[in-house]
């Protein structure tokens, strides 16, 4: 299964970059890796389907909960 | 190549946006009676951020996005900005999918597995993308009219059900219940507009951005307020903060001469379809916001591979209907404060600061006016 | 100089140059040998005039092109009579004989030798005299026409029931009727490398956008094709959003209907053979639109239109519903009718979704049946395949009445709709596949890409989905509803966009 996602993932960037006018390498990297990310994350999930998120602004949520905890403490 | 969107339509999609993806869910539940206070006082306290949001798109003029934000904020600083967001686009269109293809497996399809309808919707919401904010705003325009048109008679339908007693008394337990409940609704949906800044490529005068936002958000505000505060009357209180679907299940009491009965799947419809509208322009604007901050001037290309990372990702983020309670209540909120209210005051501060120093602030009326 | 000593010598005159000789028999036994080689429906009607010199004259035409009756009266007779003064050479000549002795409608004097072919082709005559290197055009074009008939595919209960005709001349001066204005204007573009067909632009100078004329005419110039037969070769190519089945550029039969599009400030394009005209841009609400909506009493117009769009809605969607409902979502129809829906369907052996699939197509094969068939033929295919079939299959448990019921009035809500009753097809087997996959949703879905592509389609730079996208008064008189005359001040405002006021006084300014 996770062999037919890759694949799917593939061919939906092949095809797509073959449609395109030009192709400047720029475009063609940001692409390729975006798709990649989307189809390893799918792998992943595939895997294991309660993977877990990141929360990029996480050190905000901690700071916020010890202000608001330390202020109402007092 | 200059996408213009004509007001009207864009303050319907604004409108749509809002009304979206939230109109099943049991939106300021903890408010309890007072659920018609949290929507006031959240519409009162989302409209300072409606309008920052206006004056700082209204400062670029009839400039285009990429290049109104490179003249207001310099260049880095506006990159760094829209990558910023177009991560906070993307997982936005991931929740709005999830929330989509988990209502339909609750109320329709119990066996189809949730990838179908979400590459389903992936797919239809990656040509809408790719065909751009004019046609969005076309298809906003057309399906606003079957939407609003829904909810008015199922309103109305409703209004025999209601019981006024629902609503009192009045602030039986005080305020804080409100605020938690206002607090709530400006996460999600309303200060959910922040992504609409970046779908917009430009308007029409530097009044339009005035006229799309703030009537679209408070007239969608209101038909929020309605609709919830109808449907809190039909089912109660307690039930509407514990029902997944509360207006759903109000519309299904819907019970007129024992003919026109059943008619909550006409709501799932709307819903389906506000969703819709409400996934498309977050895609639309992760797309362009993407790349924009890498430097490039058409974002279509970036539509496909967003889209198709959105269907792990609505399944990454929110895997079951328990999560799209828990995700609005516990995980979401402080980064969903960070990008909808915290970035856009700093922007804001910024730009006028910048806009200022420009000369362009408020003595520029070359631009103004319009139609 | 070189291509000149290239080329193959043609034509009569010495030099090579696509000139007529000055010597009839010269010119004579070029047009047998070369031009009009192994042509044998060219005449040559050989004479000479009187008086003491005579001369020989030739009329060239071809045969049944052109008024035999006509020609022998007023080009024959006078010629035989003339007796031409002495010295007359050349243009001389061709000009006494057009002034003096000529009493038919003669047109021009040519001098290039191709140009023959084209003339005699038109349907007209050429006489050459000997002595004179030019060729004088003899206007009597007469062929076979039909006559101004009321169009079969158009036809009305009131309004006028003229129709255009395949000759393009006809058919400009009906529209010219219609519009007696000097602002209605023409112009001329020919396409084909084989048939050289004559297409006409017609439009409102005052009205129209110029910009909107010269984006038609440039696409039209722009075609490169062997052969126009038909106004559809040209609707093919000129058509925005060539991969979408809905109609981008629309088409009549009637003069009235043409001419109220133009006076709308669209533009019309008639081409030469074709009895129909072009008018664009297209938008969607034309197609709920029909000519005697604007006839009859404006309730009555609104109420026919209001029936047309929940047609379109019948005919599109009925069988989609019908499958998601019974197959995923039963509990949303009322018991009673769940009961008699299932007790139909016991003995059926198949699913609902097999069920649409075999009835919509035979009833698509009936109706192909019966389209081209002669009438009382038709008739019969339909009443055996509708009523016969229909009956057989139910009785043989091998579909529901209920189905029965759901396809008939998808087929009959169908034609309600003319000009969509093939994409609506279309889009039904769409959305039936779809229901039957995600019950309602995924109806919705189909419903969705639908209008994704409606509000995607231009139709020459004007949005498909115009006037039905906005909430503006104007623009939803002519739409949904149709508002009385006196009520419809403005002209469309995505259209005429020199002069919007269709009113003066009454009514005053709307919008």
């Amino acid at each position: 299964m996770v062999v037919v996602v890759i694949l799917a993932y593939a061919a939906v960037a092949a095809l797509e970059i073959w449609l395109w006018a030009e192709r400047p390498w720029q475009k063609v990297l940001l692409y390729l890796v975006l798709i990649a990310a989307g189809a390893v994350l799918a792998a992943l999930l595939l895997r294991d389907s309660d993977l877990k998120v990141p929360e990029p602004v996480g050190f905000v949520t901690r700071l916020i909960k010890r202000l608001w905890e330390g202020g109402g403490g007092k | 190549m200059k996408e213009l969107v004509p007001d009207h339509q864009g303050l319907v999609l604004v409108m749509l946006f809002v009304v979206g993806n939230t109109l099943v869910f049991a939106l300021g539940g903890v408010a309890g009676p007072d659920i018609w206070l949290a929507f006031l006082l959240a519409t009162v306290l989302a409209i300072p951020m409606i309008l920052l949001m206006a004056r700082v798109r209204s400062l670029m003029g009839g400039a285009s996005l990429a290049c109104g934000l490179e003249q207001l904020l310099g260049k880095w600083p506006s990159r760094a900005l829209a990558f910023a967001y177009a991560g906070y686009a993307w997982r936005l269109a991931c929740y709005v999918v999830s929330d989509v293809t988990n209502f339909i497996q609750a109320v329709a399809l119990p066996t189809t597995p949730q990838v179908v309808t979400a590459t389903l919707f992936a797919l239809l919401m990656l040509w809408a993308a790719k065909e751009g904010v004019e046609v969005l705003a076309r298809f906003a325009a057309i399906m606003s009219k079957v939407v609003f048109n829904v909810l008015f008679v199922t309103f109305l339908m409703l209004l025999s059900q209601v019981e006024l007693g629902e609503f009192q008394p009045v602030m039986y337990n005080g305020v804080k219940p409100v605020w938690l409940g206002a607090f709530q609704l400006l996460e999600f949906p309303f200060l959910e507009v922040v992504v609409l800044f970046w779908v917009f490529d430009c308007f029409r005068s530097k009044k339009s951005p005035y006229r799309v936002f703030l009537p679209g958000f408070v007239a969608a505000s209101l038909i929020l307020l309605v609709m919830a505060s109808t449907s809190l009357a039909v089912v109660g209180a307690e039930r509407y903060a514990q029902f997944y679907f509360p207006v759903w299940a109000a519309v299904a009491r819907i019970n007129i001469s024992t003919f026109l009965t059943r008619l909550e799947a006409i709501i799932g419809v709307t819903f389906a379809i506000g969703s819709f509208v409400k996934m498309a322009a977050c895609l639309l604007a992760a797309s362009r916001s993407l790349a924009y901050s890498f430097g490039f001037a058409d974002y279509r290309f970036l539509v496909t591979p967003l889209a198709l990372g959105v269907i792990p990702g609505s399944q990454w983020f929110i895997s079951t209907l328990l999560d799209v309670e828990l995700s609005v209540i516990k995980t979401y909120p402080t980064s969903a404060t960070f990008f909808q209210a915290v970035l856009p005051v700093l922007i804001w501060i910024w730009v006028e600061w910048r806009a200022r120093k420009l000369g362009r602030g408020k003595s520029s009326p070359t631009q103004a006016g319009g139609q | 100089m070189f291509f000149w000593q290239r080329t193959k010598k043609k034509g009569p005159d010495p030099r090579g140059l696509d000139r007529l000789s000055s010597s009839l028999e010269t010119n004579l036994h070029w047009l047998q040998t070369d031009l009009f080689a192994s042509d044998e429906t060219i005449v040559y009607r050989r004479i000479k005039t009187s008086g003491p010199k005579p001369r020989d004259c030739v009329l060239v035409y071809a045969d049944n092109m052109v008024k035999h009756e006509y020609l022998s009266q007023f080009v024959l007779r006078p010629l035989l009579k003339a007796e031409l003064p002495k010295g007359l050479r050349g243009e001389e000549l061709a000009r006494y004989l057009a002034e003096q002795v000529i009493e038919a409608d003669s047109s021009e004097c040519i001098t290039g030798y191709s140009q023959i072919g084209d003339k005699i082709m038109g349907g007209v005559g050429v006489l050459l005299v000997d002595g004179c290197p030019l060729g004088l055009v003899v206007d009597a074009q007469g062929w076979a026409k039909r006559t101004v008939t009321e169009p079969p595919s158009e036809s009305v209960v009131r309004g006028p029931r003229l129709g255009f005709s395949e000759d393009l001349g006809v058919n400009i001066s009906l529209v010219r009727l219609q519009i007696a204005s000097p602002n209605f204007k023409t112009r001329f573009v020919q396409v084909g490398e084989q048939t050289k067909t004559r297409v006409a632009i017609l439009y409102l100078d005052n009205v129209t956008s110029l910009d909107l004329v010269d984006e038609v005419q440039r696409r039209i110039e722009e075609i490169t094709i062997d052969a126009v037969l038909d106004s559809g070769y040209i609707q093919e190519y000129i058509r925005d959003a060539p991969y979408s089945p809905f109609p981008t550029i629309g088409h009549t039969e009637r003069p009235d209907a043409a001419a109220a599009k133009i006076l709308e400030g669209r533009v019309a394009v008639l081409v030469d053979g074709s009895p129909f005209a072009l008018t664009m841009p297209y938008l969607l609400v034309e197609a709920f639109q029909a000519n005697e909506d604007y006839y009859n009493h404006w309730m009555v117009a609104s109420f026919h239109r209001l029936i047309r769009y929940i047609s379109f809605f019948i005919t599109t969607s009925t069988p989609a519903i019908y499958i998601a409902l019974i197959s995923y979502h039963p509990q949303l129809i009322p018991t009673n009718l769940v009961v008699s829906i299932s007790a139909a369907r016991k003995n059926v052996p198949f699913p609902g979704i097999v069920e649409v699939i075999i009835m919509g197509l035979v009833f698509e094969i009936l109706r192909e049946g019966g389209v081209r068939l002669p009438r009382p033929i038709g008739q019969a295919v339909s009443i055996v395949g509708a009523i016969v079939l229909g009956e057989a299959a139910v009785s043989a448990s091998l579909v529901s009445a209920p189905m029965i019921i759901v396809v008939g009035l998808t087929g009959v809500a169908g034609f309600v709709n003319p000009w969509l009753n093939d994409i609506a097809v279309l889009f039904r087997l769409l959305f039936v596949v779809l229901a039957s996959v995600l019950g309602l949703y995924g109806y919705v879905l189909g419903v969705i890409a639908v209008v994704l592509l409606l509000s995607s389609m231009e139709s020459f730079g004007v949005p498909y989905l115009s006037t039905m996208t906005t909430l503006v008064p104007q623009d939803i008189k002519d739409t949904l509803l149709r508002v009385p005359w006196w009520q419809m001040t403005l002209r469309p405002r995505y259209l005429a966009s020199k002069d919007r006021q269709r009113l003066q006084g009454r009514g005053g300014r709307g919008s």
